[in-house]
């Protein structure tokens, strides 16, 4: 077992160590509530972000945790009917997205601000050759005429590596596979080299053998183009091997946040470790049971006053279920948690045998 | 499509065909009164009725007549009218024209108001236009074409008396003209078209618009002209096209009233004037003709689909 | 299936005619599953819908009362006022013939009503029948129906319904008979789609393994699951018939003069329509309120029904 997580990892500065300056995506107390059925949702609730150019921000979280939400309702995505209050601060390379009109909004979407969806297979056009897909935001925000954006379309299709681009570009997503679907999304939003990539959840329907093409992708045009990518997912192998930070998101509120490889390697918030234990990992021992985490997540019209994970926590106390904690620098960490009664550090002795992070020989072969 | 199941579509349509041919020739047999005497007159002698029927073939067995008219429609000779001595080929030819001039008219007119108030009332939903627009097609819907012809008649050629009323010129004499003639009726065609279409086009729109792709197409920032023109219409047009065609296939000949009303010279109206003096020849040969192009439009159609949604013509 | 709706013209709004899936329920918007708030009264009829209701079922009572009803002669003529406006004596004015113009309106709803109903019973239980036979049933049979179904909707309905009347008289029997016809095709396929798929379904397959008989099948697991979307079809067909005997009275080959159909009266209406637009107009309007009662009762139906199919 490797106690990588009692050492301060050295990948950087925590995401919210930063004071904001030089930051390119600056969220504080960020927070987004919808119109629901069933109530007024507290979807996304005072979440603070920093993220830099050329750095990788994961976000994690069960279904349900406001990941895309925050996303979304960042590039303004979703519907002005269903969004009933939004609060806290989000600048975007010093503006302020609050008080950005829709029509200066779809200046910045597509621009300086590409996002990649979940599933290749319904969020391409399907009566659309996908050439024309790549186009339509070229034409519209760098001007270019048809036949400019035509082959602009297909060195694109090149570089997020399809064979045979220029055949590919006048197919339709139907005539292509899961993996070059997306392929074809990532080209669609790095077409105007934009500053910041969403990816929401990018491998989630494909097969394991191509997540980690489109990842290994994701990665290299990061690095090539100087970009930030915030990276949705729920899968904490992916996680690990492809951000620099990461942040848990429970309920819509930050749960856990800093450094990848310290959060992983010593999670301390009750929900990051059983997360953790409920995903499977390559060195794991034989024969562990995953755990899966009891009880439902909460009902969001209906949060508890305390903390949101109370009903559902090994290590709850009285305190959890009155009194929200706040995220704070946790002692013994170099990352910040919400939790009232953390989890002790990694090497103590009540950790479960076998809840082991991510050790580092899996990073590295994957990341081959 | 496969070549099997349009094999398969094609021999329907064939099977199809000849039923029709068989029921309509029954239907003109079950006519009350005799063709001798409409043609000869009551004061006809049973001599002039035999001699008649001689010569129209009446005379023979309704099997051998079928087989008779049958195999000479295969030919191309859909007979001759026993009433004025007409070639049916002939007269069919002359009015198929003011009957497809009028239902394009109609479909493009439809279609012109139809599409993009749809696709405008999709995407302000709720707000006061669509509602407008949405009654609007609920009253023409409920409303019957010869009530909206009337209407238009008191309307445009009684009040204004802007267009003629009745009447039809043929585009070889005065296109201009032409135009008018058929103005009046293809609006009363086009109105209840346009209401179908407009229901039609808005819900596929709504559907569409919370397809994935569309806020993918959002993210892109495109402008709502891009997601709604470039991306919303195209998937959403698709099951209009099977409609457009089908209703285009059934108002070729089909639009009786409208012709009717207007005194247009179609194939409605001959096959209703036959229908009246039991011309059978000439009824038999119409609403076969009728029939044959809305089987084969309902064919094309198909086959059209295919081809306009690379899902169907991709897929593995 | 446009074929029924040449007869009057404009095509009723659910017809997508080729696809058999082509229901009533496909033109009203489906329900979203976003994060946008629902309606607050998705789930009750409305009150237009009511009020729909309500018209109808006066418009109904009326003509079935009309004989005891204190209505002056639908035939007889007040020389006096001739196409008169509305008046103490004439409550919705004359004709050109001073015949009273409600009494004719609701002696013609005796002629609509029944021969919309009757239409669409006559379509619904022919084309039920057939469309769960062509659902259900093996061999040759469901393709028989198929194609006799293809061949009504390719005849030219006027045509087809003026020959018919033409041979058997107007009267109207032949006319509701003729109408529930030209309604049998739209029947089978609203009915065929939805059996086609329930009959794979476990709980219909495991019926049939333990030995039910198809008929007993039909009507006991089968058509109860499917007779809610017939109701809402035929409500509209409803308007659709009465739409259809309007288009036939106006050409004169409904029920014979002088006694009234709304279809009728519009057509003789048209001979001082310069003068007197309200002798046309009055008609016009009671036949077009109708249908669009119809309509609006059968849309907040399928709207419904799409709803809970949407639950779940």
């Amino acid at each position: 077992m490797n106690p990588l997580g009692t050492t301060n990892p050295t990948t950087g500065k925590p995401a919210s160590s930063a004071d904001g300056h030089g930051s390119l995506l600056r969220l504080r107390g960020y927070s987004v509530h919808l119109h629901s059925p069933r109530g007024i949702v507290a979807a996304v609730d005072g979440v603070d972000v920093d993220l830099a150019r050329g750095r990788t921000l994961a976000v994690v979280g069960e279904s349900g945790s406001g990941k895309s939400v925050l996303c979304r309702s960042l590039l303004g995505l979703l519907p002005a009917a269903a969004v009933a209050h939004r609060g806290g601060t989000a600048h975007f390379d010093g503006i302020d997205l609050a008080v950005t009109g829709e029509a200066a909004l779809r200046d910045i979407r597509g621009r300086r601000i590409g996002m990649v969806f979940q599933d290749p297979m319904t969020a391409l056009n399907p009566v659309l050759p996908v050439w024309r897909q790549i186009a339509l935001p070229l034409r519209r925000h760098l001007r270019l005429d048809r036949r400019a954006a035509k082959r602009a379309a297909v060195e694109l299709l090149d570089s997020v590596g399809i064979p045979d681009p220029a055949r590919r570009a006048d197919q339709y997503p139907v005539q292509m596979s899961g993996g070059m679907r997306q392929r074809v999304m990532i080209a669609i939003a790095l077409g105007c080299d934009p500053d910041l990539l969403i990816a929401d959840e990018p491998t989630t329907a494909l097969d394991v053998t191509v997540q980690a093409q489109i990842l290994g992708l994701l990665d290299r045009l990061r690095a090539e183009r100087d970009m930030a990518v915030i990276l949705i997912s729920h899968d904490l192998g992916v996680v690990a091997d492809h951000s620099d930070d990461v942040m848990v998101m429970y309920a819509g509120r930050q749960a856990e946040r800093g450094a990848t490889r310290g959060v992983l390697a010593g999670p301390r918030m009750p929900y990051t470790r059983a997360l953790l234990d409920a995903a499977p990992t390559l060195h794991g021992e034989r024969g562990r049971r995953l755990a899966a985490i009891g009880g439902q997540p909460p009902d969001l019209t209906r949060l508890p006053d305390g903390c949101a994970f109370a009903a559902r926590c090994p290590r709850v106390q009285d305190r959890c279920r009155t009194q929200a904690p706040p995220l704070a620098p946790v002692p013994g960490s170099a990352h910040d948690g919400a939790c009232w009664n953390p989890v002790p550090v990694p090497g103590s002795a009540d950790l479960p045998e076998g809840g082991a992070p991510i050790p580092q020989e899996t990073q590295e072969t994957s990341r081959a | 499509m496969t070549t099997r199941s349009l094999l398969a579509r094609a021999g329907q349509a064939v099977i199809v065909l000849v039923s029709v041919a068989v029921a309509t020739f029954a239907l003109g047999r079950i006519l009350p009164g005799e063709l001798a005497t409409a043609v000869l007159g009551d004061t006809a002698t049973p001599e002039q009725i035999a001699e008649f029927n001689r010569k129209t073939g009446a005379d023979q067995p309704a099997v051998e007549q079928f087989r008779t008219w049958f195999t000479g429609v295969l030919h191309g000779d859909f007979g001759t009218s026993a009433l004025t001595g007409q070639k049916v080929s002939d007269a069919l030819a002359d009015r198929a024209v003011p009957s497809l001039l009028l239902v394009v008219f109609a479909e493009v007119l439809a279609l012109a108001v139809a599409v993009p108030l749809a696709v405008w009332a999709a995407y302000r939903r709720g707000k006061a236009p669509d509602k407008a627009a949405n009654a609007g097609s609920f009253v023409l819907l409920a409303t019957p074409q010869f009530a909206i012809a009337v209407l238009l008649i008191y309307i445009f050629a009684v009040q204004l008396g802007a267009l003629p009323a009745t009447g039809y010129t043929p585009p070889e004499q005065d296109p201009a003209q032409t135009f008018r003639t058929l103005l009046l009726p293809a609006v009363t065609l086009a109105l209840g078209l346009a209401a179908v279409y407009y229901r039609v086009l808005r819900a596929g729109v709504l559907e569409t618009l919370q397809q994935d792709y569309i806020l993918a197409a959002r993210a892109q920032g495109l402008t709502p002209r891009q997601v709604l023109f470039r991306h919303t219409l195209r998937p959403s047009l698709l099951p209009l096209v099977t409609l457009v065609g089908l209703n285009f296939g059934f108002l070729v000949g089909g639009a009786v009233i409208v012709e009717q009303l207007f005194a247009i010279p179609g194939l409605g109206t001959y096959a209703l004037g036959a229908v009246q003096t039991k011309d059978f020849t000439v009824l038999q040969g119409t609403v076969l003709l009728i029939a044959a192009v809305y089987v084969l439009v309902n064919l094309a159609v198909d086959l059209l689909y295919g081809v306009l949604d690379p899902r169907i013509r991709h897929a593995r | 299936m446009p074929a029924d709706t040449g007869l009057a013209g404009t095509p009723p709004p659910d017809l997508a005619p080729s696809s058999a899936s082509a229901s009533a329920a496909a033109l009203s918007e489906s329900p979203r599953n976003g994060t946008r708030p629902l309606p607050p009264n998705r789930n009750r009829l409305g009150t237009g819908a009511w009020l729909a209701v309500g018209f109808l079922a006066v418009l109904c009572a009326a003509a079935l009362l009309a004989p005891v009803l204190p209505l002056e002669d639908p035939t007889r003529s007040d020389t006096d006022a001739l196409a008169a406006g509305i008046s103490g004596d004439h409550w919705l004015g004359t004709d050109a013939l001073g015949r009273d113009t409600l009494a004719r309106i609701v002696h013609g709803a005796r002629v609509s009503l029944v021969v919309g109903a009757g239409a669409t019973v006559i379509g619904a239980v022919v084309g039920t029948v057939l469309g769960m036979a062509a659902g259900m049933g093996r061999g040759l049979l469901p393709g028989v129906i198929m194609r006799l179904t293809d061949v009504l909707l390719a005849f030219p309905a006027m045509i087809f319904a003026l020959a018919v009347i033409g041979a058997v008289g107007p009267s109207t029997t032949s006319v509701t008979l003729v109408i529930g016809l030209l309604f049998v095709p739209g029947f089978v396929r609203i009915v065929r789609a939805p059996v086609l798929s329930l009959s794979q379904r476990e709980f219909v397959l495991s019926c049939r393994a333990m030995g039910m008989s198809a008929p007993r099948l039909m009507l006991r697991e089968i058509l109860p699951n499917i007779l809610t979307g017939i109701v809402t079809y035929g409500v509209t067909m409803f308007g659709v018939g009465v739409m259809v005997e309007g288009g036939l009275g106006f050409l004169g080959v409904s029920v014979p003069p002088p006694d009234p159909t709304w279809g009728g009266m519009i057509a003789e209406g048209r001979q001082v329509l310069a003068e007197h637009p309200m002798v046309t107009l009055t008609p016009t309007l009671v036949l077009v309120l109708v249908v669009l009662c119809a309509n609006v009762v059968g849309d907040r139906l399928s709207a419904r029904l799409d709803m809970r199919g949407a639950m779940l």
